[in-house]
C-alpha cells in the first residue's frame, strides 16, 4: 500500500524514493535485529557490573540509563538510531526542497471555499515548541523559509508515512480513525457532536476522519505553526473535506466557552510541557458544552512499567528531541484533568487498539493508544 | 509564555532549508562527537549505495526489455562535455549528502546551540511536574 496522493503530496524521483526505502529498511533492521541486543547486553554485563559497583540493582529508569550509557553496544546503537532519524528527515526533506516553490503555489491555488484558513502572524510560539524542534524535524512545525511556505507540512505528512512504514494508513490517519471507530463508535454510539475541535492538528491527518464520521458537524482544527496549517487546509480541500483551520495556542484559544461537543488531540500532549498541558486541559473544560467529550490520544504512562522498559522508552526523551515524552508519562493525567476543572469520576484512561507497530523494540501486530477521556 | 520565542532553525549559506533541528544532536562517545559523525556519514553512505543498487536493478530490467546487452554497451560508452559537467554536479550533490553532518555541526556552532541547552529544556519540563 502506498500513500494516497492529494494536491499537496510531494513526489519523489527514483533515487529519492530509494533513499526513503532504505530509511524504512534501516529503522526496521534496528528495531528487529539491533534493539533487542540492548536488553541482552544489559542483562549480560551492564546490570551485573552495576550491582558489583553499587551493591544494589539500578533503582529506576534513570539509573538504568546511567548504567547503559558507558556501554559500547548501547552507544553504537544510540548513534546509528539517531543517524537514522536524521536520514529520515534529510531524505524526505531533499525531495521537498526540490519542489518547495511548486508546493507553495499548489497551496495558494487550493480551493479556498472549502473550509477555511485563519492565520495569526502575531501568535507567540511558546517556549516548549520554540526551543526544540520535536522529533528532530528541521524547522519544527513553524519553520518558514519562503513566501507562503508549506514545506514543513509536507515534511511531516510524508515523513510520518515513511517513519511509520505506512502502518498509519494511506492517509496517515490511523489515530483519528482509531478514536472514531475503536472508541467513539463503540463507547458512545449515537453521539452526534455539532462542533468538533482537533488541537495540534499539524497537517490534518487525524482531523479528516471526524469529518467523515460526523458529516453534519462543523470541524475545526488548530495548530501553532502557519506552514503546517496552510498545508493542512490545502490538503483537506483537495481531498474534498471542509475543515476550519486556525493558528492558535491550545492553552488559550479565542473560541467562546461551551462551543464544542467534542475536543480531540492525537499524539500532541507528549509534545507539550506539563504546565502547558494543564492549561490545555483547563481550556478544554472551558470550551466543552454540557455533556461534551474531551479525548486526547497518546501513549501509556510509566506507572506499572519496569525500569528497563521505561529506560528504553525514555531514550527518545533524551536523544530523539522528545523532551516532553518522559514528563507526560510521569503525569497522573486523570488527577490533572480533575485539577483542571473536570468532575471527579468524569475522567478516565481508556486503552484502544490501533493498526500500528510500536516503536519500542517490541514487535506487535497492532499497537495501543491510551485515551484521556473527560466528560463535561 | 511571556518570553520572546526562540528563533527557528536556520540553514547554512547556500542551503534553502536547515538540515538539523533546534536542540543539538546528542553524542554518545567520549570524543566530542567524532565517532557519531563518522557513523552519520557511514549511514548516509549506505543509503546512497542502496539507491545506486536499486537504480542499477531498474536500469538493467529496462535494458533487457529493450533487448540491449548492457555490459558491452557500458564499456563502449563515452560521455560528452555537457554530460561530464552534469556528472560533476551530481558528484558534488552526492558528497553533500554523505558529509551532511558537517553542515549540521556548522549550523549548531553558528546558532550557539548545545546539548547542555537541550538538557535544560528536559530539566525545565520535569521541574514543572
Amino acid at each position: 500500500m502506498s500513500q494516497q496522493t492529494h494536491a499537496l503530496l510531494p513526489d519523489e524521483t527514483h533515487d529519492e524514493a530509494a533513499r526513503e526505502s532504505f530509511v524504512q529498511a534501516l529503522k526496521s533492521h534496528i528495531a528487529i535485529r539491533v534493539s533487542p541486543g540492548v536488553r541482552e547486553v544489559y542483562d549480560q554485563r551492564v546490570r551485573p557490573q552495576w550491582v558489583d559497583e553499587h551493591g544494589a540493582e539500578p533503582a529506576d529508569r534513570h539509573e538504568v540509563r546511567e548504567a547503559l550509557s558507558s556501554d559500547t553496544y548501547y552507544r553504537l546503537w544510540s548513534s546509528v538510531r539517531r543517524s537514522s532519524q536524521h536520514l529520515l528527515w534529510s531524505s524526505v526533506g531533499d525531495a521537498i526542497a526540490r519542489q518547495a516553490e511548486d508546493l507553495a503555489e499548489r497551496a495558494r491555488s487550493a480551493d479556498a471555499g472549502l473550509g477555511s484558513l485563519r492565520l495569526d502572524p502575531d501568535l507567540e510560539i511558546p517556549w516548549y515548541n520554540a526551543d526544540v524542534d520535536i522529533h528532530a524535524m528541521p524547522g519544527g512545525y513553524r519553520g518558514e523559509y519562503m513566501d507562503d511556505d508549506v514545506s514543513v507540512g509536507a515534511l511531516f505528512d510524508r515523513g510520518v508515512y515513511v517513519y511509520a512504514m505506512g502502518q498509519m494508513g494511506a492517509l496517515n490517519d490511523d489515530y483519528g480513525q482509531s478514536v472514531c471507530r475503536n472508541f467513539l463508535a463503540v463507547s458512545h454510539p449515537g453521539f452526534s457532536p455539532r462542533r468538533i475541535l482537533d488541537m495540534g492538528c499539524t497537517s490534518g491527518n487525524s482531523t479528516l476522519p471526524y469529518a467523515d464520521a460526523f458529516p453534519d458537524a462543523e470541524v475545526h482544527a488548530i495548530d501553532l505553526g502557519a506552514p503546517v496549517l496552510r498545508y493542512a487546509h490545502a490538503r483537506a480541500s483537495s481531498l474534498g473535506r471542509a475543515v476550519h483551520f486556525s493558528q492558535q495556542n491550545a492553552e488559550c484559544t479565542d473560541f467562546p466557552g461551551g462551543h464544542f461537543d467534542l475536543i480531540v488531540s492525537h499524539i500532541v500532549i507528549h509534545e507539550m510541557s506539563p504546565a502547558a498541558l494543564r492549561r490545555m486541559l483547563a481550556e478544554c473544560r472551558r470550551l466543552l458544552a454540557p455533556g461534551g467529550l474531551m479525548v486526547h490520544a497518546d501513549f501509556a504512562g510509566y506507572a506499572g512499567v519496569d525500569p528497563v522498559t521505561q529506560a528504553m522508552i525514555d531514550w527518545d526523551t533524551y536523544y530523539n528531541h522528545e523532551p516532553f515524552w518522559g514528563p507526560m508519562r510521569d503525569m497522573d493525567l486523570v488527577a490533572e484533568s480533575v485539577g483542571a476543572g473536570f468532575d471527579d469520576g468524569a475522567v478516565e484512561l481508556v486503552s484502544v487498539p490501533t493498526g500500528r507497530m510500536l516503536q519500542t523494540g517490541k514487535q506487535q501486530k497492532t499497537g495501543q493508544l491510551t485515551l484521556l477521556v473527560g466528560q463535561a | 509564555m511571556g518570553e520572546p520565542a526562540a528563533p527557528q532553525a536556520q540553514p547554512v549559506e547556500g542551503r534553502s532549508f536547515p538540515t538539523t533541528a533546534r536542540g543539538a544532536r546528542p553524542t554518545f562517545f567520549d570524543d566530542d562527537g567524532a565517532t557519531d559523525a563518522v557513523l552519520a556519514i557511514v549511514t548516509a553512505l549506505a543509503a546512497e549505495v542502496w539507491a545506486l543498487r536499486e537504480r542499477q536493478t531498474t536500469l538493467e530490467a529496462v535494458l533487457v526489455e529493450a533487448g540491449i546487452d548492457a555490459a558491452t554497451a557500458i564499456e563502449a560508452y563515452r560521455p560528452d562535455g555537457d554530460e561530464t559537467a552534469a556528472r560533476a554536479a551530481e558528484a558534488a550533490a552526492f558528497a553533500g549528502r554523505v558529509y551532511r553532518v558537517f553542515e549540521e555541526m556548522r549550523e549548531e556552532a553558528l546558532a550557539g546551540d548545545t546539548q547542555a541547552r537541550y538538557l535544560e529544556v528536559v530539566d525545565r519540563a520535569f521541574a514543572e511536574l
